[in-house]
């Protein structure tokens, strides 16, 4: 019962004049990214984050979630017509997508990629609903330690799991541990790493930087490639699947949305991850595996579910634990805290109307983002025909604007074109500045729990491992790490058996 | 054999270890039982030498980047990019506004998209309009006046 009480406060606030409004922009403007290559849902937020100091937290929160979880919804757009990825996350849709449209089933593809989406995406929200509070309760015992522990490991995770190498995951957190550690240590007062700046004494600004790597790099880094779309001309027609469409990825659908539900959850896990893996799996277990590649509407059920799964079970150690998993959820907690409402353990009892009307909030966006995607699907192509020529510098307009008003000063737009350069190095070199960003909003939190947790236990380091949380969390990662470990030596023995036989 | 990746790795290794002698010289390390400013930071820095020396081998066992550093003629637009953006900064606060938006505008889709005259005066003007609509009106953002007008 108090679970219900609890979702009719949610709706009672998502369902507000204000709050519909910026939770339909917020998926509007997330589908709208979505659909547009080159820009993802990390970057727009970063770059909405300084309008968001003019609204209150609720309906920003609810705005910049609906940017996230829209965002996956409009993916699949580009990737089925035109058979370039709007999103990381619908790259493996491509395959399939792109195929099936070619074959002029175009419509089938991109409504049951809106079907599946809708159907995870609220199967992922009653997860959400019913996993969150009690882990909310139990998060509300951790001491420094467990906070340690859980941050610590949480962000080699995540660097773990992003793309390309682990080694360069790696260095991408120890930079955003220091670049979070440049400025006045909270604890003793002294100053670190400024080199002389007083500008740089109170840190560097998270806003400028997340619009910096992600807005600037962006498009520093598109400047060197050109992108050549060949738009689908075959009538889009229907986007109402067959049933026997609707029987034969039922499977598909339930199977993804439980990957991107349990992936999404895991710091690191995320949505591109979840599409790939859901992918893989429908490949393995499908009964036609000799149309992956060719069509197969699994192949597109399957990854667009598990991504869109995955964009609201990220939401639950963001809102519980007060740990962002991926960037997207780095940028949107530190959203949270700039409105004064501070992601954790407390949000649910401090804060409830942030918290369910947050969570109410993205039943109701699943429910405009299925009307938005199956019928209008038509004027989000005509949205690709916008050259980038001009969606550029009005991006690049947007950004400079944009962090001159956090504070009317010029030396942030100094700093985030210093952020655009370093996340166009970034990319050159196939760096992912997820870990990166996470590495940065954690920071503070991993010394702070560090250092009280070393005073409490008087130097003592093994309570890290006999506290039974943080002993559990450090126990966990270490099975990962020996897993994957045993995981690469069998696989390299089996390459080197193949190659004795042959 | 020097590839790009273990330049980049060289210079992580470089960083890492004047990060960690920083640390202990200049902020301290304190003590296991008492950490002091360049507790965290020192680890941080021994990580930059260990993951950039570990890179820095891995990349020469692979040579799988062995491209040369900068490939001609890709990084002129970046950079061309960026000086105007640079530019864009410095004028902002200076000439105001609208004047350094127009000018940085003009020059983007002339330098950069190499627009005709018509379609650069069309976007720069509906650019520059459309986020003073938005942030000067909308959201009240006191944007810098224009020189001529203080």
């Amino acid at each position: 019962m108090d679970l219900f009480s609890h979702l009719f406060l949610g709706f009672s606030v998502a369902l507000t004049a204000s709050n519909l409004l910026f939770g339909f922009l917020g998926a509007v403007i997330g589908t709208a990214i979505g659909v547009l290559p080159g820009l993802g849902p990390a970057a727009t937020i970063a770059l909405l984050l300084p309008i968001t100091y003019w609204i209150d937290p609720t309906p920003a929160i609810i705005m910049l979630a609906g940017i996230y979880y829209g965002s996956m919804y409009g993916g699949s757009t580009t990737s089925i017509l035109l058979n370039i990825p709007g999103e990381a996350s619908s790259v493996v849709t491509c395959i399939d997508g792109f195929k099936m449209a070619q074959k002029g089933r175009a419509g089938a593809a991109l409504g049951i990629a809106a079907i599946g989406s809708f159907v995870a995406g609220t199967v992922s929200v009653i997860g959400l609903t019913l996993f969150a509070p009690p882990l909310a309760k139990f998060a509300i015992k951790f001491g420094p330690t467990e906070k340690f522990a859980l941050a610590f490991v949480g962000m080699l995770l995540a660097a773990s799991l992003s793309s390309g190498s682990k080694i360069k995951g790696f260095i991408m957190v120890a930079l955003g541990l220091f670049l979070g550690a440049v400025g006045l240590d909270p604890i003793t007062g002294k100053v670190r790493f400024t080199f002389g700046l007083v500008g740089l004494q109170s840190g560097f600004d998270f806003v400028t930087m997340a619009m910096g790597v992600f807005g600037l790099g962006e498009i520093f880094f598109n400047m060197e490639t050109v992108l050549k779309m060949e738009v689908i001309t075959t009538k889009v027609g229907k986007v109402f699947p067959t049933i026997q469409d609707l029987i034969r990825t039922k499977w598909a659908i339930m199977r993804g949305t439980l990957i991107g539900f349990f992936i999404g959850i895991i710091p690191g896990g995320g949505a591109t991850i979840s599409s790939v893996t859901s992918y893989a799996i429908e490949k393995k277990y499908s009964k036609h595996p000799e149309e992956f590649g060719y069509g197969a509407i699994e192949g597109v059920a399957g990854p667009e579910s598990a991504n869109n799964a995955s964009s609201s079970s990220s939401f639950i150690p963001m809102l519980t634990l007060g740990i962002p998993g991926t960037a997207a959820m780095s940028i949107i907690f530190t959203a949270m805290v700039m409105k004064g409402v501070t992601p954790g353990p407390f949000l649910a009892t401090g804060r409830p109307d942030v918290f369910w009307g947050v969570i109410a909030s993205m039943y109701i966006g699943n429910a405009m983002l299925l009307i938005l995607n199956l019928p209008l699907v038509g004027l989000w192509v005509q949205m690709l025909r916008v050259p980038y020529k001009v969606l550029g510098p009005l991006i690049i307009l947007f950004t400079f604007v944009g962090v001159y008003s956090t504070n009317n000063d010029s030396y942030d737009i100094f700093a985030m074109l210093f952020f655009g350069v370093l996340g166009y190095f970034i990319k050159k070199f196939n760096f992912s500045p997820g870990p990166l960003m996470l590495a940065f909003v954690l920071g503070e939190m991993i010394e702070n729990s560090l250092r009280q947790a070393l005073l409490i236990s008087g130097g003592d380091l093994s309570v890290f491992i006999t506290r039974p949380i943080s002993g559990g969390i450090f126990g966990f990662f270490g099975i990962l790490v020996v897993g994957q470990v045993i995981m690469g030596v069998w696989r390299r023995s089996r390459i080197n058996n193949v190659t004795t036989e042959s | 054999m020097w590839n790009r990746d273990r330049i980049v790795a060289l210079v992580i290794v470089v960083m890492g270890l004047f990060i960690a002698s920083h640390s202990v010289l200049v902020l301290k390390f304190g003590s296991i039982h008492h950490p002091d400013s360049g507790f965290l930071t020192f680890f941080v820095g021994l990580a930059f030498v260990g993951l950039g020396g570990i890179w820095a081998l891995s990349a020469k066992a692979s040579r799988r980047s062995t491209g040369i550093f900068i490939e001609k003629n890709r990084w002129i637009k970046p950079l061309l990019a960026l000086i105007l953006m640079i530019s864009y900064a410095m004028a902002f606060k200076g000439l105001g506004y609208i004047t350094s938006t127009l000018a940085f505008m003009v020059a983007w889709q002339q330098v950069i998209e190499r627009q005709n005259w018509v379609n650069t005066l069309i976007v720069s003007v509906l650019s520059a309009a459309g986020m003073f609509l938005l942030f000067g009106f909308l959201l009240q953002v006191p944007l810098p006046m224009e020189i001529f007008s203080r």
